[in-house]
Order: C-alpha cells, then sequence, then structure tokens
C-alpha cells in the first residue's frame, strides 16, 4: 500500500487514482472530525468535499514538514472555521446531537461516550478525537490548532477529568 | 518525573503517541507508582471507548465522491482514445465549475500520466 507522501505526490502530479486511494484513506476520518466539530451532517460533508478540493489544488505546496494527516486535518479544519464563520454571519444550520447512525445497534457504553463528548467545550471535544481517534501527539495537534503545548494538555486534562465524571 | 507531571501524559501515553525520550521517563515513574498506573488503566479505557464511539459514527455519504470528482476532473462530455492498452494517448472535454477544459493523457499499461489541460482555469 502506497505511503501517504507518495499519494500526495503522485496527486500533485495530477493522478486521479491516487487521489481516489487519499480519498478512500481519509474521507470518513475527516467526515467524522468535522461532524465532532460541527455536529452537522451536512456541513461535515461539505467540509470533506471543500478539504478534497483543496488537496487536489495545493498538493504540489505540500513540503513534507508534518505528517500528511496532520496537513490534511489542518486543511479540513480550516474549512470547518470558515463553515463557522459563515454559520456566525447568519446563515445558521443547527446542530444536531452526536448520535450513532443506527440506534438498535448502539451499544450503550459508545452512546454514553458520544453524549458526554457532545457536552464537552468544543476546543476540548477537538483535542480528545485527535489524540484518541486520529492518533495525534500533542505537539502535532499544538501546531495543527496554532496553540501552545501546554493548553493542548491542559485541554486534554480537562476534558478527562469532565468524561470520566461522565462516564462513571 | 512526579505524579502530576506524569498525569499530564498519561492520555498521551494511553494514546499511544507519546515521544520515546518521555515515555520512558513515564515507564519509570509508573513501575513504582500504583496510583499511576490506576490512572493510566483509566486512561487507556477512555482512549479505547472514545475511539470506538467516533469509529462508529456515519461515515461520509457515498455520493460525496461524485461531487468532488466533478469539481476537480470535471463532468466528462466527450473523450477520443488511440492506441491500445499497453500505449497509447486520451484527449477528453469536460465540465468543472463554469469551464470546459481540454485535457490530455498518456496511457502506459493502464496507467493514467497527465500531459496537458487546456482552459481549466488554475488548479
Amino acid at each position: 500500500m502506497a505511503e501517504d507522501r507518495e499519494l500526495i505526490s503522485r496527486v500533485a502530479a495530477g493522478d486521479e487514482a491516487a487521489f481516489r486511494q487519499l480519498y478512500e484513506r481519509y474521507g470518513d476520518r475527516v467526515f467524522r472530525y468535522a461532524l465532532t466539530l460541527l455536529r452537522n451532517l451536512h456541513l461535515a460533508e461539505e467540509v470533506v468535499q471543500e478539504t478534497m478540493v483543496a488537496i487536489w489544488r495545493g498538493a504540489g505546496s505540500f513540503k513534507g514538514g508534518s505528517r500528511v494527516s496532520t496537513w490534511i486535518f489542518g486543511i479540513a479544519r480550516n474549512q470547518a472555521h470558515a463553515l463557522l464563520r459563515r454559520e456566525v454571519r447568519g446563515e445558521r444550520v443547527p446542530e444536531e446531537p452526536l448520535t450513532l447512525p443506527d440506534p438498535a445497534e448502539a451499544v450503550e457504553r459508545e452512546g454514553r461516550v458520544l453524549s458526554a463528548l457532545a457536552e464537552l467545550p468544543p476546543d476540548q471535544r477537538e483535542v480528545v478525537v485527535l489524540a484518541f481517534y486520529e492518533g495525534l501527539s500533542y505537539r502535532e495537534i499544538a501546531s495543527l490548532l496554532g496553540v501552545p503545548e501546554g493548553t493542548v494538555k491542559s485541554r486534554m486534562h480537562l476534558a478527562k477529568r469532565k468524561l470520566r465524571e461522565a462516564l462513571t | 518525573m512526579n505524579c502530576w507531571e506524569v498525569r499530564e501524559l498519561i492520555p498521551w501515553y494511553a494514546a499511544g503517541s507519546l515521544p520515546p525520550e518521555e515515555r520512558e521517563e513515564l515507564i519509570l515513574h509508573l513501575a513504582g507508582c500504583a496510583s499511576c498506573q490506576a490512572e493510566l488503566a483509566q486512561a487507556v479505557r477512555l482512549a479505547w471507548g472514545v475511539r470506538e464511539a467516533v469509529q462508529r459514527l456515519p461515515g461520509v455519504p457515498e455520493e460525496t465522491w461524485g461531487k468532488v470528482l466533478a469539481r476537480t476532473r470535471g463532468i466528462p462530455v466527450g473523450r477520443l482514445d488511440l492506441g491500445s492498452f499497453l500505449l497509447g494517448i486520451s484527449v477528453g472535454l469536460s465540465v468543472r465549475e463554469g469551464r470546459v477544459p481540454l485535457t490530455g493523457e498518456l496511457r502506459v499499461l493502464g496507467r493514467r500520466v497527465p500531459l496537458f489541460e487546456i482552459g481549466g482555469g488554475a488548479r
């Protein structure tokens, strides 16, 4: 299986198959990340589209200073915040609860974890998802969010305490 | 490292993303600290729970790839293929975001290599 970096350089050369592979690798992940940020399925899909278009157009500008995943989630985050700004300007789209697709499938604990996540302040929720779902380090998250490493650690500490309270 | 410093790093260790130098120090502390071991066990359960729960959120809708493709490669209008599967050239016309770019590709053993694009605007 091709490495992410190889896929990005092939995308930069206009290779559609590499672009499709990258989409298959990141489509769901970016969607779920956007969903935890925006809590709206329609907007999360818009973030995926905008992120993929930005990757297609900007793959040549990836300098390799970070992991490809960090670069992609950085793009997705910018797109999500652009949509949030649009929302602030008055085109408000209602938030939806973070719920499992089919309640019949829902495992009770997973449902409770999602509810507890939804209750977290957005900045803490984002750190938890990037750390535990995406496996990004606190340094990578600090770089992605543009905040000091100590801030990321502190958000995680607070989130962990709240999640523990909610889940016990 | 004291307990406070270790507890700040435990979630990152549980997530598997702690840098090696900090990981070693943390493990040394854990070996002799029962309360930090308990903290780690909780963090591992939490990390696993979050991963499983987020993984079960819906994935990207099936139709999204088509939308992405229409905005990047365009919707094909016409295509001319010359040569064979081994070696050939394709010239295609598509509609993309209000433009009608003409593209050319070299086909080598089924793999397509972009040659040119005229009228597509900035990529």
